[in-house]
């Protein structure tokens, strides 16, 4: 919404500047984004008169004119194609700046010494979309006159931010009321008065309507014998202020109504309405209608339709009309609608179409009901004033029922305890008389107050207390802490998960926040079979792009696409890791949610100086849960080995399934080196992707009967050789086993696979250590338990003693 | 004899004093006083002395033993120390090189600032609530006084996955679930971080991003409370001369509403171009919570009142940490998340 500083003064006398005035309502909660400023600053360009054009001697586009300025004659070749001899232009004369900052110097056009330029509507500021041609003035422009006095056009303009409560902001004299409550001014409705002395409009029209759902009111009035022209430049000035473009006399006062009222005309063609009717109905599926610019618009059921007495559809209500019915320049007889249409099918009929016009966007937002039948006789006084014509007798006012004003209490205890303040009941009444609320009764610090029926946002006494809250200034709302009796804590959750994050940091790895919408291209890339539990996403039926169109079931795409832009720029080696939801479609009922912790290391860590690298491998990943797990004293979880079905984007060999307390809870490892390739990594990387709630659940108390143990332990060393196949953790759980409680720990410290090992088999150096907490151990009972556990490794794997 | 053990004393501490190193200290000491050493073969020929000479000679002897081990002593230490000195002098680095390399790690400034918001409201006693991101139209729209069709949805253009179900477009969900559960005990203190999404994609939104909301309800909340609460934040975030200004502002779950600006950190509000000149800078939307809200939560609004702000997490990283493009966040560059 944009308002002319000009246009208010008429409803309000305003004696502060437009950007006084534009903080006072941002402070009062009407925005006022901008202050564009009209023609200011706009000197030496001034109403000339072209004696004579001929061609440039040089360009076919270009022509010579001779212009006078009123003192002098000039030299000035233009490049307009619209410019005659004999025509009023706006002439900038050498001196000139245009409101782009142009300045008007002596300048040569392909060989032709100009003395100024003649400029367009947008040259000038005065009309933004006038740029084909220069402005052409009427014949009785006097000569030399500042182009900014002719015009009028002096103004500044209030561009408005306004919140969707405030619809009532779309018309200026809504807007003139606040600025009359925010300056103390008084505010003056416009008045209107005519005469009717045409036949009785019921005699000559009969409008219908089908379906008061759709149209709860409906108010027509007829003006014979008008004639159609251009309007005078002061309404040209207000709709052009407005953002609006002249057209005619009789259109550009229904969209000075629109802006002035807030309340959408619309004008028909009366003799071009068969059978001088028009029915207001719902549209059918397949239905047609060209509109005004021409083109042909497929209707579904729900659009509103005006139709005429033949049943034909001559406007998209609300939204666009008909070029059938159109107002042209021999129309003569003006059938004026003002009516008020449901906003959710105007809503959905303007999206469908792509037409957000001015009357669209306040049907959409619910237009004031009681104000039809003003604005059509506002209409009507305009039209006689400006196009002339016979104004028919009466109106056609066709509705179901119109709303009540409404009576809302305002206790000022509950006022002053919501808000901290202590107004006194003066104040509060004060500020109802600002706004021209009706008190209506006041006893007891409660006030009855009636709510205009423009103000539909009043509802409920908060609504009031706002409404003091907010024409007092919200400076003057005391700042107080409120006392608190209540502690504030993390969950033992929250807590754990604090905890968790913290670990991955001070580890050393950088956390990263992704989207959680992912493309559904990721899966090829992650090599996933196309029946892979993965893809069973949770699909946006209105994505931005499809890019981000699925949620994501694994952290692993956005992990990679940061490695891969990483790697992109040569930052090739990174260790991040992200906390995050994966989402999991369930029938019939809320998708899962899984809060995961996805790790993704890439390439080494380099040692410096030194020399040689720790490689991000199978290892370095393992190494990471296992030191979380100590960390955090959670028993370390089981491996397994990974099924190439369900994680293809893993090495098959270099990877394993992460269980805890036999719930499989995720993975980790490196990735299958095809995975590297498709994302364009350069080096390898590990990864891991686990299931945060599980892991944390397994999180132990710390113990609170801990000693130191008693006697010393006893350790004794042993390296067997057999089988590279035989895994390390089966051997150290078959020592554990056959060892018994005395075995306090075993600890695999040496691996040894060369030469002069046989290829195949490997050398595995565990440490055991033994002890008991009631008393010393004796190397006898030891050597036994020692000699047990190299037989049974023995005949077990033929695993032998090195 | 006598001239002899004084002729070997005098010659042997000379021989001493000059050893070079502690072995050659060892052979002299073994040359001097081991078994075969010129010492002991003095004792041994006490014997072909006379019983009167013999005392008197094997005490010189042994003086001279105990004075020669005495410089013996004196010397091994000295030679000891010089030994020491010379292998730490050996030992000595180039300090100037770097020290070995860890990993360095670091949390993502939402994080950071997520964490920072919810400590200053654990202080101020309030619990941390969280809900889900995909959230029914009832929890994300209804409850929130925002029937269908409210042309205040537009502010927040929403994902949809059907006609019930939405990623979430604030994390006031969270506490409409609180309250409803809660209702009617008093008071609600909670503050609610999380992801929030909407239909938008330019410079200056990112189709997700953070917001952490707050909630207070007891009896007797005042928009007071609300503008104290708030001015403890903004010190807290922002420095301890931060000032706050309250603007009207529309929001359907809050009545009144307000749009909160803090003094510009950057200039201190003498305008800047932080703050486009105008020495203030829009960090958050708050107000009293809607008495339908309350009501439809379980609440009565005439037993008790509340406040509510939402503020949103990637615009306080941005002005802390001054990062001037949105997308940063979500690009996830080693080279940024190392400044964290
Ligand atoms: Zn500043």
């Amino acid at each position: 919404m944009q308002v002319s500083y000009k246009w208010l003064n008429n409803y309000v006398k305003l004696t502060i500047p437009a950007e006084e005035l534009a903080e006072k309502l941002t402070f009062a909660g009407v925005a006022v984004e901008e202050v564009i400023k009209r023609g200011h600053d706009l000197k030496n360009v001034v109403v000339g008169h072209v004696l004579e054009k001929a061609p440039h001697p040089a360009s076919n586009h270009l022509s010579v004119c001779k212009v006078s300025d009123g003192k002098d004659y000039l030299t000035v070749v233009c490049g307009a194609p619209n410019v005659t001899a004999g025509q009023k232009v706006a002439l900038a004369v050498i001196g000139a700046e245009l409101p782009g900052g142009v300045k008007i110097a002596n300048a040569t056009l392909a060989g032709v010494a100009s003395q100024g330029m003649l400029c367009s509507g947008a040259e000038l500021g005065f009309d933004e979309n006038d740029n084909k041609g220069i402005i052409v003035l009427p014949e009785d422009a006097p000569l030399g006159m500042e182009i900014v006095e002719y015009l009028d056009f002096k103004d500044e303009i209030l561009v408005m931010d306004l919140t969707p409560n405030r619809a009532d902001c779309l018309a200026v004299i809504n807007v003139a009321r606040e600025a009359a409550a925010v300056t103390g001014g008084s505010f003056a409705a416009p008045m209107i008065s005519y005469i009717e002395r045409g036949h009785k409009i019921n005699e000559e029209m009969t409008i219908e309507v089908k379906d008061f759902a759709l149209c709860p009111r409906y108010v027509g009035r007829l003006i014979r014998g008008a004639k159609i022209g251009p309007s005078p430049l002061w309404l040209q000035n207000y709709l052009l202020a407005a953002g609006q473009r002249p057209i005619n006399n009789v259109v550009d006062i229904s969209n000075f109504v629109l802006q002035e009222m807030g309340q959408p005309l619309h004008t028909f063609d009366y003799q071009k309405l068969a059978g001088q009717k028009v029915i207001i109905r719902a549209a059918l599926d397949g239905e047609k209608i060209v509109t005004l610019d021409e083109k042909t618009r497929d209707l579904v059921a729900g659009d509103i339709l005006i139709c005429d007495g033949a049943n034909k559809p001559v406007c998209i209500a609300g939204v666009m009309g008909g070029l059938n019915s159109e107002v042209t320049e021999e129309t003569t007889d003006i059938f004026i609608e003002s009516a008020c249409f449901n906003p959710v099918s105007i809503r959905r009929t303007s999206r469908r179409l792509g037409l957000f016009s001015e009357a669209a966007s306040r049907f959409e937002k619910g237009i004031d009901r009681t104000g039809c039948d003003k604005a059509a006789r506002r209409a009507c006084q305009m039209i006689l004033e400006l196009a002339g014509g016979v104004a028919s007798q009466g109106l056609i006012d066709v509705y179901h029922e119109i709303p009540a004003e409404k009576q809302v209490k305002l206790r000022l205890d509950k006022l002053n305890e919501r808000l901290g303040s202590s107004y006194s009941v003066d104040a509060v009444a004060e500020v109802m008389k600002s706004l021209a609320f009706p008190v209506i009764g006041e006893r007891d610090g409660n006030l009855m107050v009636t709510i205009p029926s423009y103000r539909p946002d009043i509802t409920i006494e908060a609504d009031l207390i706002e409404e003091v809250a907010r024409l007092r200034g919200y400076d003057e709302i005391p700042t107080t802490v409120p006392a608190s009796a209540t502690q504030g804590s993390r969950s033992e959750m929250q807590q754990k998960l604090l905890c968790l994050r913290n670990f991955c940091a001070d580890f050393g790895l950088r956390e990263v926040v992704n989207y959680s919408f992912i493309s559904p291209k990721e899966w090829d890339k992650l090599l996933l079979s196309s029946e892979h539990k993965y893809r069973k996403t949770l699909d946006i039926s209105n994505p931005l792009s499809e890019e981000q169109s699925i949620m994501r079931t694994t952290l692993l795409p956005g992990l990679l696409g940061d490695a891969a832009r990483n790697t992109a720029r040569r930052n090739l080696d990174a260790a991040l890791f992200e906390i995050g939801a994966a989402f999991y479609p369930q029938a019939d009922t809320h998708p899962d949610e899984v809060q995961k912790l996805g790790v993704l290391l890439v390439g080494e860590h380099k040692n410096g100086w030194q020399g040689g690298s720790q490689k991000f491998d199978y290892f370095y990943i393992k190494g990471f849960v296992e030191q979380l797990c100590r960390t955090m004293r959670i028993d370390l979880p089981s491996f397994a080995p990974i099924d190439p079905e369900a994680a293809p984007f893993m090495h098959p060999g270099r990877s394993a399934r992460i269980r805890l307390d036999g719930k499989e809870i995720g993975y980790l490892g490196e990735l299958h080196p095809l995975v590297i390739e498709n994302y364009e990594l350069e080096k390898g990387a590990a990864v891991l992707e686990i299931e945060i709630e599980p892991l944390l659940a397994a999180v132990k108390p710390i113990l609170a009967d801990f000693e130191l143990p008693k006697f010393p332990a006893v350790t004794r060393d042993i390296a067997v050789i057999g089988s590279a196949k035989i895994p390390a953790e089966e051997i150290s759980e078959e020592i554990r086993r056959v060892a018994g409680p005395l075995l306090k720990e075993v600890k695999l410290f040496d691996l040894y696979d060369k030469l002069p090992i046989p290829h195949g088999q490997r050398s595995l150096a565990f440490s055991l250590a033994f002890r008991d907490n009631e008393r010393t151990l004796v190397d006898s009972e030891i050597n036994e338990i020692f000699a047990n556990i190299v037989n049974e490794l023995s005949s077990k794997w033929g695993l032998k003693l090195r | 004899m006598l001239q002899n053990l004084s002729n070997i004393k005098e010659k042997a501490v000379k021989t001493i004093k000059e050893a070079a190193d502690l072995e050659s200290l060892q052979e002299i000491k073994v040359a001097l006083l081991g078994k075969k050493g010129e010492i002991s073969q003095l004792s041994r020929s006490l014997g072909s002395l006379s019983a009167e000479e013999r005392p008197q000679m094997g005490q010189a002897i042994n003086q001279a033993k105990n004075s020669l081990e005495h410089v013996i002593n004196e010397k091994m230490a000295e030679l000891q120390k010089a030994a020491l000195a010379a292998r730490l002098n050996e030992e000595a680095v180039d300090i100037s090189l770097p020290g070995r390399e860890f990993l360095c790690g670091g949390k993502h400034p939402l994080s950071l600032v997520r964490e920072e918001i919810e400590e200053i409201f654990l202080g101020l006693g309030y619990k941390i609530a969280e809900g889900p991101q995909v959230e029914s139209d009832y929890y994300n729209f209804e409850a929130m006084n925002l029937p269908p069709e409210h042309p205040a949805r537009d502010m927040q253009d929403s994902f949809y996955f059907n006609e019930k179900l939405l990623l979430r477009t604030h994390t006031s969900p969270v506490q409409a679930r609180v309250m409803e559960k809660q209702a009617p005990e008093l008071p609600v203190k909670i503050i609610s971080p999380g992801v929030v999404y909407r239909r938008d994609d330019d410079a200056t939104h990112s189709p997700m991003f953070h917001q952490a909301e707050g909630l207070y309800i007891d009896k007797k909340v005042t928009m007071a409370d609300l503008k104290g609460t708030l001015l403890i934040m903004v010190k807290k975030l922002f420095g301890a001369d931060r000032e706050l200004r309250f603007r009207p502002s529309y929001f359907p779950f809050t009545e009144p509403s307000a749009e909160v600006d803090i003094s510009c950190f950057a200039c201190g509000g003498a305008g800047c171009r932080l703050c486009h000149g105008t020495g203030w800078i829009e960090i958050l939307g708050s107000g009293m919570v809607h008495p339908h809200v309350l009501e439809m939560s379980g609440y009565d609004p005439e037993l008790c009142s509340g406040f509510a702000f939402g503020v949103g997490l990637e615009r306080i990283a941005m002005l802390k940490y001054g990062i001037n493009d949105m997308r940063l966040l979500f690009d996830n560059d080693i080279r940024f998340l190392n400044r964290f």
